[in-house]
């Protein structure tokens, strides 16, 4: 990293290479958005790249990529909801609910309906939690950080991050019951 | 600890987040108490299911794009790389603050530029951050919110 600070693509690519793909798909899940899950991603590398020459080499490299990757996406959630209540405003209630169906990734076609229905049942409680929930849950289920990394990515505390992701947890668990008893409707986020 | 703060610590037990005094303790309390046994099993069972989740694939013109973008962003040297550089930015940009700000391009008072280059020291970190950043998207004013913390808790 400090080597991408004094501009050496090089280095720059070793860092892309290595972590590619856990920014897309924390992206992915973060905002629940498959199809913007690139976009995002390509926003932070970029981001990264700039703010090279501010990262010091006592840093955790992952913690200091998953908290830019963390502001990032919080800020397009912001922009995001900004827009869906201006075009609440436009659009039908038939249209609102096609918005937010779940974008599955084009490059799962296998992915059975069962795992569709899964995957829409964990969106939906995905929706439910709080922006701080959602990225400590992101970064334990999906990228396996520990909890401790996790505290320095959302500057908070060990103790603060085992509450987020409990609760968390347990909200996916419950939407997972539900579909599991044919109670959740599913392909919707609302 | 009641059962109901041991399932509180439940998901952090089934991560491995415990220590070694409360994990016993947890399975004391596992070992005791059906209901609390079975939310562990479900638990286990959610964590077990977020691992068969579909994720999305970057493609593989990912890498060439973002590669491009660099070429319309190079990395900007910051406050901490050029030590010397600086005072003699801050001294320029006072002196062009100073005539802009009060709309003379002659005689100003020596003490209004000394005045306008103690305020541009005094905010000198936050020029360079906005430098850093460039100021392309509202989102990086947020940056720059963090980047201190960012420096002062890696």
């Amino acid at each position: 990293m400090v080597a991408v600070g004094r501009g050496d693509k090089a280095a720059f690519s070793v860092l892309f290479d290595r972590h590619q793909a856990g920014v897309v798909r924390f992206c992915g899940r973060f905002v629940g958005n498959a199809a913007r899950a690139e976009e995002l991603a390509q926003d932070v590398f970029v981001k990264l790249y700039k703010s090279a020459s501010r990262y010091s080499v006592d840093a955790k490299f992952k913690t200091f990529l998953y908290r830019v990757a963390t502001n990032h996406c919080l800020n397009e959630l912001r922009r995001f909801d900004e827009k869906r209540q201006q075009e609440a405003k436009e659009m039908t209630t038939e249209q609102n609910e096609s918005a937010l169906e779940v974008e599955v990734s084009p490059e799962s076609p296998e992915l059975s309906l069962a795992g569709k229905e899964l995957e829409a049942a964990v969106a939906s409680a995905m929706q439910q939690l709080s922006a701080r929930e959602r990225a400590a849950f992101t970064m334990c289920r999906f990228e396996g950080m520990a909890y401790r990394d996790i505290a320095q990515a959302l500057e908070s505390t060990e103790s603060a991050v085992k509450s987020l992701i409990h609760r968390a947890t347990v909200t996916v668990m419950k939407h997972v019951e539900a579909w599991q008893q044919g109670m959740l409707p599913s392909r919707s986020l609302a | 600890m009641s059962d109901k703060n041991w399932q509180n610590e439940l998901t952090a037990y089934v991560d491995g987040e415990l220590n070694e005094h409360d994990r016993r303790e947890v399975e004391a309390a596992l070992q005791r108490d059906p209901k609390l046994k079975a939310l562990e099993a479900k638990l286990r069972q959610t964590v077990a299911l977020m691992k068969t989740l579909p994720a999305p694939a970057p493609s593989a013109s990912m890498k060439a794009s973002v590669l491009g973008l660099l070429e319309e962003a190079p990395p900007k040297t910051s406050w901490f790389t050029m030590p010397k550089l600086v005072p003699m930015m801050a001294l320029a940009a006072a002196a062009v603050l100073a005539v802009v700000l009060r709309g003379r391009a002659v005689e100003v008072p020596p003490a209004f530029v000394e005045e306008d280059q103690v305020l541009l020291a005094q905010n000198m970190e936050l020029v360079e951050d906005l430098d850093l950043v460039g100021l392309t998207s509202p989102e990086d004013l947020e940056v720059i919110e963090q980047l201190k913390e960012l420096e002062a808790n890696p």
